[in-house]
């Protein structure tokens, strides 16, 4: 009972400091948020990149009578609906007035495409360059502009060889005056380009899918938002695990843990008390941080077992690390390199400032997992990919295990200095 | 150990080295008694030992050696009991700032197992009695420095001691402030409790206690009523003499003179030990006048305990 209100005593006071509140709860959800306003959600994968202002220069002159005109279908392919997410497509009458407008930052890119290009699209004979000027600034647009462009030569490079290949069959068959059948197969190609930038159910349109991961939790979350957030609730749990263990430095220098030690306490109720108020300020912490960040920021943040093995050992590990560290210094004052340095050190280390990275060198992960945060930042992950709770209980364990060991050290390390 | 004829503290050969074997020997097997109802005083200048005593029978402390026995028991043996039944108030203010007076009240009042309404009542009872009723709900942290030392004391009273062990509860405050912390004292001690009182400061110790040890680099070098003690140094009085100029030969000269006890400087005051100061103060003039130096004031004092910690240990008590 006296351990329980020795606890309450350091929660209640802990629920008073501003400064605590403001590092337990406000500091993580604003940096988290900052990060994802900073940069405009382009780590969500959901689709908010600006879309790239197009100006599409057409030069092409198709030979007379020729139902095949390529500059005009590429034209098509560049307007087309399906476009419209990625790219805002005007049309100019000069390559001088397109260039000018991208020098001007009035548009992003401009595509020229030649005079020769549906010649050089039938039969290959010769050379034709599709020109794309583009603000050097720009790094992801031009690459998916790149692309599309490809994409659409090399249909209009099998259509060459699909014509060649058919006049060649008919030459063999015997079949008469297969060159005047050519419009035929031009005209039914021209409908089969036409048909494929429909909106819906289209040959093209189909041959691909885009697919996000099939997990329910996270489908309607942003999954590299959700793991910054983890990142920082990692950080500060472990900040505040520190912060409170080191309340008993604090009583000591205030003289209130020896008035303690002059009740009729055992000492050891008495510091487990504090540990209980560790525990308690990381489990309310992580709570209120977890609700709200689905509140704020819409994570999902995996099935409510996984979930609690995630938090509990997250829990564990920081507050045996907070007591260890505490255990170490012999006054608060010295408490800036524990906090500033270690802390930060080890969070570096785990990850946790570059969870949102791509791609992360092998040696950085290797060393992820010397770290108390790199098993944290491992369990999160897991729990935000929806992973089972079985997959969780290695990250777990080994949380459990070393919070427990340092837990006993830092306690074991107090009982003696307070003998 | 039982309890015996009134006695409810009981220290018998006492020490404690810090860092044995070669650390400070800081209390060197002392004894005493304190009988019920009694306020018993240590006095002694900063570093005799006063405060390792209080830790050792408050259980902040193990001893290096002996023993000591509070309502019988002991605190080596059973802590916990021993510690039952006194009320601690530390030298420093002991609170939390951030919670207010009730809480804190409340909250040391579980740590002595105290529990709902008679906790509740009792904290009721401490707030009139240290006269912070009317502040109940304010923070301790906005408290002026004589508020927090009176409620530093209530705290000890919560759970009606039968021995409050007190060790320099009025270091550093204000007149006022002291004089109602005194007052409380013997209020505290003319409703039954018993009082263990620490203090550097001679006159705390006079007008309080019934029964006074005067403590030495560990040591108790005297112990008795105030005028058992004074009667230590027999018909001596007190010099104080001031100087124009701090001089080692003068100081030597005085030593000299006939009637001269004991001469202890510092800087320009001089405390001395005579026989008869009407026979020996032109002795002095005389000699000050053949060093050069001028006598600016001349104060001749009863015996006190002042002049009885001067006797005993050629040193003045606030050395």
């Amino acid at each position: 009972m006296k351990l329980l209100n020795i606890a309450l005593k350091d929660l209640s006071r802990i629920s008073r400091s501003p400064f605590g509140i403001g590092m337990a709860l406000v500091v993580p959800l604003l940096i988290t948020g900052l990060i994802y306003f900073a940069f405009g959600g382009i780590s969500s994968g959901g689709g908010s990149l600006a879309p790239a202002r197009v100006v599409v220069v057409n030069l092409d002159q198709p030979p007379a009578g020729s139902p095949f005109a390529a500059g005009p279908l590429l034209e098509q392919v560049l307007v087309g609906t399906q476009m419209a997410s990625l790219m805002q497509v005007t049309t100019s009458p000069s390559e001088g007035a397109a260039r000018l407008a991208v020098e001007n930052k009035q548009a992003d890119m401009a595509v020229v495409i030649p005079a020769n290009f549906t010649q050089v699209a039938l039969n290959g004979s010769s050379k034709a360059s599709l020109l794309v000027y583009f603000d050097p600034v720009l790094q992801v647009q031009p690459k998916i502009l790149e692309a599309i462009l490809r994409d659409t030569l090399d249909g209009f490079s099998g259509t060459g060889i699909a014509i060649a290949t058919l006049l060649e069959g008919w030459k063999q068959l015997g079949l008469p005056d297969g060159e005047s059948q050519i419009p035929l197969v031009e005209r039914l190609y021209v409908e089969w380009i036409r048909n494929s930038q429909a909106p819906e159910g289209s040959a093209i349109g189909s041959a691909f899918v885009l697919q996000k991961p099939a997990a329910p939790q996270t489908a309607d979350s942003n999954p590299l938002l959700a793991q910054t957030m983890a990142g920082m609730m990692i950080f500060f749990v472990f900040y505040s695990g520190a912060v409170v263990a080191m309340n008993i430095l604090q009583e000591d220098e205030q003289g209130t843990l020896a008035r303690l030690f002059s009740t009729p306490t055992a000492k050891g109720q008495i510091l487990l008390g504090k540990l209980v108020s560790v525990l308690l300020v990381m489990v309310i912490q992580t709570i209120l941080l977890l609700l709200l960040s689905s509140l704020f920021f819409g994570i999902h943040w995996g099935s409510p077992l996984s979930l609690v093995l995630a938090d509990l050992g997250t829990i564990a590990i920081a507050g045996g690390l907070g007591l260890f560290l505490m255990s170490l210094i012999r006054s608060s004052r010295q408490s800036g390199p524990i906090l500033g340095g270690v802390l930060t050190l080890t969070a570096m280390l785990g990850g946790l400032f570059t969870v949102s990275l791509p791609s992360i060198p092998k040696a950085f992960q290797v060393a992820n997992l010397f770290t108390p945060q790199g098993w944290a930042l491992r369990a999160w992950k897991l729990s935000l990919s929806g992973a089972s709770p079985v997959d969780l209980l290695v990250p777990f364990a080994v949380m459990l295990v070393s919070g427990l060991i340092l837990f006993a050290v830092g306690l074991f390390r107090f009982k003696r200095r307070y003998a | 150990m039982e309890e015996t004829q009134g006695v409810i503290l009981d220290v018998q050969d006492l020490s404690k080295q810090y860092d044995p074997p070669k650390g400070i020997l800081a209390v060197d097997g002392i004894s005493f008694q304190i009988r019920h109802g009694e306020i018993f005083s240590l006095l002694g200048p900063n570093g005799a030992g006063k405060t390792t005593t209080i830790s050792i029978l408050c259980g902040l402390l193990q001893p290096t050696k002996g023993d000591a026995w509070i309502f019988g028991h002991s605190v080596r043996r059973e802590p916990l009991l021993a510690k039952e039944q006194i009320g601690v108030v530390p030298q420093e203010v002991a609170l939390y700032p951030d919670l207010s007076a009730r809480e804190n009240l409340s909250f040391w009042g579980k740590m002595y197992g105290m529990r709902g309404s008679i906790l509740k009542q009792r904290v009721d009872e401490v707030l009139q009695i240290v006269g912070l009723a009317q502040r109940e709900k304010g923070r301790v942290g906005k408290f002026s420095g004589g508020m927090k030392r009176r409620l530093n004391i209530g705290v000890a009273l919560l759970h009606k001691p039968r021995l409050i062990i007190m060790d320099e509860p009025t270091a550093g405050i204000d007149p006022q402030s002291r004089r109602h912390i005194l007052d409380s004292v013997k209020e505290l001690n003319r409703e039954g409790s018993s009082v263990l009182y620490t203090t550097h400061y001679m006159e705390e110790a006079q007008e309080l206690s019934h029964r006074i040890a005067i403590m030495d680099h560990g040591t108790i070098v005297a112990l008795g009523t105030h005028q058992e003690l004074v009667k230590i140094i027999g018909e001596q009085d007190r010099v104080e003499l001031t100087v124009s100029q701090s001089s080692q030969s003068l100081w030597e000269a005085w030593r000299a003179c006939e009637g001269v006890q004991n001469v202890v400087a510092d800087g320009t005051l001089a405390q001395l030990l005579v026989e008869d100061s009407n026979r020996v103060l032109p002795h002095l003039f005389e000699a000050a006048a053949a060093t050069g130096v001028r006598i600016t004031s001349v104060q001749i004092q009863e015996p006190n305990l002042e002049s009885v910690f001067l006797h005993l240990t050629g040193r003045a008590l606030r050395d």
